[in-house]
C-alpha cells in the first residue's frame, strides 16, 4: 500500500516534472502534429484576413449603391424631362418658336415598301 | 571531466527548457485570461461604444413602380427632387481657435460665400433673389450659429448638379456646408392630362385619398420596405451585416396601362376647344375603348371648378349615373331587332291618336316624327329612319306594344346588357351616382315607366355602360369587359397579365350590322341628327346623338314646375353622341357626354358632342397605324450611265449655305465635294477637281 502510494506520488511528480522540462510535448508527438498546428494558425490568419476583405468589399458595395442611386435619381429626373418635352402639344409651341411649318399630319402616313 | 561535458551538453537544452517555460506560463495566463474575460469581466461602456463595432437596425426602401401606357411612355413616375441648406458655421470654432492665421481664414472663408451667394443668385434664378439676399443670409446665418438654412427646396437633379460646382458647395462637406436632401415626389409628365384616371394617393383622407390608378394599385406600385442590420466598420463606414433576419426590400411594381396617352391627348384637347368658353357647361367627358379588345384609350373628365377652369376632379365616366336619353335607343332597337318584334323597314303612321302612352294624360305630340313628315311628305316613318330622326312617338309604341304586358322580360335583357349594376372596373369614384334599372316589383314602377325607359329615362347608367354597349355592337354583338390595366411588370419582365374578358353575347351578327345600318343614318344621312355635325368626318362613322333632361337637385326644386324644370322655365340637360369608326370596319369606340347648368333651351347631342367626336376622330384617323397605306414599287430604278464631268473655272461663294444646297451647286458645277464639320459653310478650298468645304 505504502509502495503504492509512494508510486502514486511518484507518477504526479513524473508528471509535473516531464511537464515543467517538456517532454511530455514529446511524449505526446506533439512534433509530429506541428504541421497542423501551423495549418491551424494559418487558416485563422486566412479567416481574419477575409473577414476584413469582405468588409472593405462591402463597403465598397455601398458607396457603389450610392453611386447607383445617383444615377438612378439622375435616370428618373432626365426620364421625366424627355416624355414631358414629348407632350404633342410641347412639341407643337418649339416647333412654333422655332418658325417651323412642321404641323400635326392631316392624313395617315404612307408607308414606303421597298424588296 | 564528464561532468562538465554533461553540464555543457544541458545547456542548449536547459535554455530551450526556460523559454519553454516562459511561453508555458504565458499559455496559461492566456488561458485563464479568456477564461475571465468570457465568464467575469464586463466592458467598460465607453470602451463599448469607442471600440466595438455598432449595429443598428434600418429599413430598406423599395423603388416605386411607375404608371406607363400601351406603348409604354412613363405617365406617371417618381422622381426625387432635392432640398438644399447650408450649414453656416463651417469651420467657425476652428477659425477662432486659430489665434495665428483665424481671422484671415475666416476672412477668407467670408469671401468665398460671397462668391457662392453670385453664383446661387445665377443658378436659383427662378426663385427671384439676387446675391446680396444670399451673401447677407449666409453671412448672418454664421453670426446667429444656424447650421440648417434652407437654401431652395424643391429643385431638380441637373440644378443640384450645377450647385454643387460653385465655391465652398464644391469643397467637402465639413469645409462647403452644403448639405442635400432628396424628397421623392410623384411626377406626371402629361401634367393634368389623364389626372383622374393616373390618380393620386392623400393619406390624410384614408376614406377618399386613394383616386384612381394610383389609389388603387397603391400597395402594388409602392412595393415592400425590407430590414437589415447595419454595422460600423474600423474606417468609419457602415456597411450591411446580412444575416436571416434581413429581408430584402421588394420593389414596386409598373402598371401598365390600355391608354394611349397621344390618343388622350387628343380628346383633351378637343373636348376643351369646343366646351371651354361655353360657360353654361359645367362638365363634360370622353371615352374611348378599343373594340376588339375591351381596352380603354383614354377618358377624359373635365368639370368646370369655382374660378371657371375646366380640371380633372371627378371621373364622371364611371361615376356619373344618370338618365341617358336618346342614345338609349340603341339599346331598345337592339332588343327589338333580337327579339325579331320589329324591322328596320317597318313602317308606323303618323297620327296624334298613336301617341298616347299609359300613364300619359294626353297625346305626346313628337315633334320629330311631324318634322320627318313634312319634309318627305309622307304619312309613316319607317323605323330605321325613327332612329335617323331620334324620334320618341317610334319608339315609346313599339316598346309599348311589345313589352307592357311582360316588362319582366324587357327589364332582364336590359341587366343582360350590364345595365343595371356596376361592373367591377379597376376605377371606382365614391360620392356619384348609382346606376340602376327599375324593377317592375317595385313601389317605384308605374305605368309610365315601360314608355318612359323607350326614350331613355327612368333608367341610370354610366357613360362607361352606354358606351359598353355601342363597344359591343361594333364587335358583332360579343361585349367585351371594359378594362384599364393591361399588365404588371418588374424590371421589364411581366409579372401579372391582365387578359380582355367577355361580359356576354348581347345579340347575333346579324343585328349588330342592322344596327351599323341604322346609325349610319344618323350620321350621314341628310337628315340624321348629326349629318351637319359629321359633315367633312375623314373615316365613316356610326352613331347615335342623345338629349336628356337632367333631374333637379337641392334649391333647384323649389317653386319647380316639373321634376325637369325649374321655376323660371330653365332645365338641366345632358347631350351625348356615341358611336363608333371606322363604321364598316370599327376599331375604337367612343362617347363624348356634355353636362349643363340650368339654361334656357338645351344643349342637343347633335351639337357639340358630335362636333367634339367628329374632331377627335379626324385626328386619330392621321395619327393611328392601323390606317396607313402602302406604296410598293411598281418596277426597278432604270439604270444611267456615268454622268459626264464638265470642269470650270467659276465656284461661287458658297459661305453661309447648308450642307445640301452646297453640294448642289459643287455638283452641278462638276466638283467632287469633300466636307467636314456640321452646319453652315465657313470655308471652302478648291484642290483639283475636289472643293473641301468646312462647315460649322
Amino acid at each position: 500500500m505504502e509502495q503504492e502510494t509512494t508510486k502514486g506520488r511518484a507518477s504526479v511528480k513524473t508528471v509535473i516534472k516531464s511537464i515543467l522540462s517538456g517532454d511530455i510535448l514529446l511524449l505526446m508527438r506533439v512534433d509530429r502534429a506541428l504541421p497542423y498546428i501551423l495549418f491551424l494558425f494559418a487558416l485563422g490568419w486566412v479567416n481574419i484576413f477575409l473577414n476584413y476583405s469582405i468588409e472593405q468589399t462591402m463597403a465598397k458595395v455601398e458607396k457603389n449603391k450610392k453611386v447607383m442611386e445617383y444615377y438612378r435619381n439622375d435616370y428618373a429626373n432626365k426620364t421625366y424631362e424627355f416624355v414631358k418635352a414629348g407632350k404633342i402639344s410641347n412639341v407643337k409651341e418649339m416647333l412654333d418658336k422655332a418658325n417651323s411649318e412642321v404641323t400635326t399630319p392631316e392624313k395617315p402616313a404612307v408607308i414606303i415598301k421597298t424588296n | 571531466m564528464a561532468k562538465k561535458i554533461d553540464r555543457e551538453n544541458k545547456r542548449p537544452s536547459r535554455v530551450l527548457m526556460y523559454f519553454y517555460l516562459l511561453f508555458l506560463c504565458l499559455s496559461v495566463v492566456v488561458t485563464l485570461k479568456i477564461y475571465s474575460i468570457q465568464n467575469l469581466w464586463e466592458p467598460n461602456p465607453k470602451f463599448v461604444r469607442e471600440f466595438l463595432p455598432s449595429k443598428h437596425l434600418e429599413q430598406t426602401q423599395p423603388r416605386e413602380g411607375s404608371i406607363i401606357d400601351h406603348n409604354g411612355k412613363i405617365l406617371a413616375i417618381s422622381t426625387p427632387l432635392y432640398n438644399v441648406f447650408m450649414d453656416c458655421c463651417v469651420q467657425k470654432d476652428h477659425y477662432a481657435k486659430d489665434q495665428k492665421n483665424g481671422k484671415q481664414k475666416e476672412n477668407k472663408w467670408l469671401s468665398k460665400a460671397d462668391t457662392l451667394a453670385g453664383g446661387l443668385a445665377r443658378v436659383l434664378k427662378k426663385q427671384g433673389k439676387d446675391s446680396v439676399y444670399y451673401s447677407k443670409l449666409i453671412r448672418d446665418s454664421r453670426k446667429k450659429g444656424r447650421r440648417h438654412v434652407t437654401i431652395v427646396k424643391g429643385v431638380d437633379h441637373r440644378t443640384v448638379e450645377q450647385l454643387k460646382k460653385l465655391h465652398l458647395f464644391k469643397e467637402a462637406s465639413h469645409k462647403g456646408g452644403m448639405i442635400v436632401e432628396p424628397v421623392y415626389n410623384r411626377m406626371q409628365p402629361y401634367e393634368g392630362i389623364a389626372g383622374r384616371i393616373i390618380g393620386y394617393v392623400n393619406k390624410n383622407n384614408p376614406a377618399n385619398g386613394y383616386i384612381g390608378i394610383e389609389g388603387t394599385y397603391h400597395h402594388e406600385i409602392k412595393g415592400k420596405a425590407g430590414t437589415k442590420w447595419a454595422k460600423h466598420t474600423d474606417h468609419f463606414q457602415w456597411i450591411s451585416d446580412i444575416d436571416s433576419t434581413s429581408v430584402e426590400a421588394l420593389d414596386g411594381m409598373d402598371v401598365r396601362t390600355t391608354l394611349d396617352i397621344n390618343i388622350q391627348e387628343i380628346a383633351d384637347r378637343a373636348l376643351r376647344a369646343h366646351i371651354d368658353t361655353v360657360k353654361h357647361i359645367n362638365s363634360a367627358c370622353v371615352v374611348i375603348m378599343d373594340i376588339e379588345t375591351g381596352g380603354v384609350r383614354a377618358m377624359v373628365n373635365l368639370r368646370r371648378d369655382s374660378l371657371g377652369k375646366m380640371k380633372e376632379s371627378f371621373n364622371m365616366a364611371v361615376g356619373r349615373a344618370s338618365e341617358p336619353g336618346s342614345i338609349f335607343k340603341t339599346v331598345m332597337l337592339t332588343t327589338l331587332l333580337e327579339d325579331g318584334l320589329v324591322t328596320l323597314d317597318e313602317k308606323m303612321p303618323i297620327d296624334i291618336e298613336n301617341m298616347k302612352y299609359p300613364g300619359f294624360k294626353k297625346a305626346e305630340r313628337d315633334r320629330a316624327a311631324f318634322q320627318y313628315k313634312e319634309r318627305n311628305s309622307a304619312e309613316s316613318i319607317p323605323v330605321i329612319d325613327g332612329f335617323m330622326v331620334s324620334s320618341n312617338y317610334v319608339f315609346r309604341r313599339q316598346v309599348t306594344d311589345n313589352y307592357y304586358e311582360n316588362p319582366e322580360e324587357l327589364v332582364t335583357r336590359l341587366h343582360s346588357y350590364n345595365l343595371g349594376g356596376s361592373f367591377s372596373f379597376e376605377i371606382q369614384e365614391t360620392g356619384g351616382s348609382r346606376p340602376g334599372i327599375p324593377n317592375p316589383s317595385s313601389s317605384t314602377w308605374s305605368e309610365s315607366s315601360i314608355p318612359a325607359m323607350a326614350i331613355g329615362y327612368s333608367v341610370q347608367v354610366t357613360p362607361l355602360q352606354i358606351l359598353t354597349f355601342y363597344n359591343a355592337l361594333a364587335n358583332k354583338g360579343k361585349m367585351m369587359k371594359p378594362h384599364i390595366v393591361e399588365s404588371f411588370e418588374r424590371d421589364g419582365m411581366i409579372v401579372e397579365k391582365r387578359d380582355p374578358a367577355v361580359l356576354g353575347i348581347i345579340c347575333s351578327e346579324a343585328t349588330a350590322d342592322t344596327m351599323v345600318r341604322a346609325m349610319k343614318k344618323v350620321t350621314h344621312s341628310k337628315q340624321g341628327t348629326a349629318y351637319n355635325s359629321m359633315r367633312g368626318v375623314k373615316c365613316p362613322v356610326a352613331g347615335k346623338t342623345g338629349t336628356a333632361w337632367i333631374v333637379l337637385e337641392g334649391k333647384e326644386k323649389i317653386g319647380a314646375r316639373s321634376p325637369y324644370e325649374a321655376a323660371d322655365g330653365r332645365r338641366k340637360s345632358q347631350a351625348a353622341f356615341a358611336g363608333f369608326f371606322p363604321a364598316d370596319n370599327p376599331k375604337y369606340s367612343m362617347i363624348v357626354v356634355a353636362y349643363t347648368d340650368l339654361i334656357n333651351g338645351s344643349e342637343g347631342g347633335g351639337g357639340r358632342p358630335a362636333r367634339v367626336f367628329k374632331q377627335i376622330v379626324n385626328e386619330i384617323w392621321a395619327y393611328d397605324t392601323a390606317w396607313q397605306s402602302e406604296l410598293t414599287a411598281k418596277q426597278d430604278m432604270p439604270k444611267i450611265g456615268q454622268p459626264e464631268i464638265v470642269i470650270t473655272d467659276d465656284v461661287p461663294d458658297l459661305t453661309g449655305l447648308g450642307l445640301r444646297d452646297a453640294l448642289n451647286i459643287i455638283e452641278q458645277m462638276g466638283y467632287k465635294c469633300e466636307h467636314t464639320g456640321v452646319g453652315h459653310v465657313i470655308k471652302q478650298e478648291k484642290q483639283g477637281e475636289t472643293i473641301k468645304i468646312t462647315l460649322k
